[in-house]
């Protein structure tokens, strides 16, 4: 990318079609967004022209999404060598912590966004967020903290006791 | 009297406004996605993020994500020693002497090989054991899957061992078992046996560059491969060469 297309700016249009006005270098931290300027040939124009369609985004989330990639796009570039790592989810950096703390539908809006804009950063640290909630708690404490209804037959239950026993011992 | 009956209104104005705010919230909560909505890929992180004792929990939360552990465990396709630390917190925590052979947590590589699809293994990464018995660790895998390790280990392309201590038998029997093995990660103070055939390994030397069949590179601490130019390491890579007929890229770790 040349000097030029990293001072740029980029606009990007939520699905309740607000727009926002975003620095390349910002938002390059957006595999999706890289990906679909470069496939248009449009990363080195002076102007990108019109807003580029964020589907499924609202202008709330987008905005958040926007704040993450502003604090972290000067992060250094972490290695892809995840399996030889030891994966931690007490790493979360504070402002990040601080950042997250919404509640469950934004956490998992902004989780969906990451996942669409294919944002790594902010969706490791939002699914570890997520697995952080988990820790510790029985299935019935999961299904309470998440409102997720239990749709296992009592046969299925049983099944699946047994197979836990395993584990357990 | 109107000073009262104006209060009174206030604060039903106020109320009506705290009801539609509720009920605004409420809307807003019932349209945000739930976890248990969030698609199969995100799902995957997020187990990926939880030690083996939550998994148990979580696949018995919903069908969804009963389902989801066991692709996680299906789809796993490497073994190291940080993913068991991650695994099973415990031998991270104050028991790292557990970490410095294969019999400290033998029942917890047969329970993690239990759970995985037999043949499914491309990696093996025992970076961070001080010594590797093999028979120990294939004594493990089988102990709970009923399957020989051969089978459970034929997709394996990729063996770590740098920083182990391991015997030349153990290194003909790992050969053996690991017959789609590609790649090998070794350091440069690996120890080799006294008795090993110089001539015969100088000569094997020259076969390998003469016919540019077997790479040889420097695996360093980033993980950027890079092309050695120095011979400083003929003699590990040619006995590595020799036990390992299969192999097409040695890499040394000179980190070490």
């Amino acid at each position: 990318m040349t000097d030029a297309a990293q001072e740029r700016s980029i606009k990007l249009l939520s699905s309740d079609n607000e727009t926002f006005q975003v620095p390349r270098n910002v938002i390059r931290l957006s595999n999706t967004i890289n990906t679909l300027l470069q496939d248009l040939g449009l990363d080195d124009e002076e102007d990108a022209g019109d807003a580029i369609p964020v589907q499924n985004v609202t202008s709330t989330i987008l905005k958040k999404v926007i704040a993450w990639c502003q604090h972290h796009h000067e992060d250094p570039v972490a290695a892809d060598d995840s399996d030889s790592r030891e994966k931690r989810t007490d790493d979360i950096s504070s402002w990040d912590v601080e950042f997250l703390k919404v509640d469950q539908g934004t956490l998992f809006e902004l989780i969906l966004a990451a996942n669409y804009l294919d944002i790594k950063g902010l969706l490791d640290v939002s699914c570890k967020t997520v697995a952080n909630m988990i820790k510790g708690k029985s299935p019935e404490e999961i299904r309470r903290t998440f409102n997720i209804k239990n749709d296992f037959t009592p046969e299925e239950e049983e099944q699946i006791r047994k197979e836990n026993a395993w584990c357990e011992d | 009297m109107g000073r009262k009956r104006c209060a009174v209104f206030t604060s039903s104005k106020n109320s009506t406004k705290s009801i539609v705010h509720k009920r605004r919230k409420i809307i807003a909560l019932e349209k945000s996605p739930k976890l248990s909505e969030l698609p199969p890929i995100v799902i995957n992180q997020i187990i990926s993020n939880l030690p083996l004792d939550d998994h148990t929990s979580f696949r018995s939360v919903c069908k969804y994500f009963h389902e989801e552990v066991e692709v996680y465990w299906r789809t796993q396709k490497s073994f190291s020693i940080p993913k068991m630390c991650h695994w099973f917190p415990n031998l991270d925590e104050n028991r790292k002497w557990k970490l410095e052979n294969l019999n400290g947590f033998s029942e917890e590589i047969s329970a993690i090989f239990n759970l995985m699809r037999v043949g499914s293994l491309e990696v093996l990464d025992f970076r961070g054991l001080k010594a590797l018995h093999w028979t120990t660790f294939v004594k493990s895998i089988q102990k709970y899957t009923y399957e020989s390790a051969p089978k459970i280990l034929e997709n394996v392309k990729k063996l770590n061992i740098v920083g182990c201590t391991i015997s030349p038998k153990s290194l003909s029997l790992i050969a053996k078992i690991l017959p789609s093995l590609q790649n090998i990660i070794i350091d440069q103070n690996m120890v080799l046996p006294k008795n090993i055939n110089l001539a015969a390994l100088k000569n094997e030397r020259f076969e390998m560059c003469r016919f540019k069949t077997l790479n040889y590179y420097d695996y360093s601490v980033d993980h950027r491969f890079a092309l050695l130019g120095s011979n400083i390491h003929w003699r590990t890579i040619s006995y590595f060469s020799q036990i390992f007929a299969q192999v097409q890229n040695i890499m040394i770790d000179t980190s070490l």
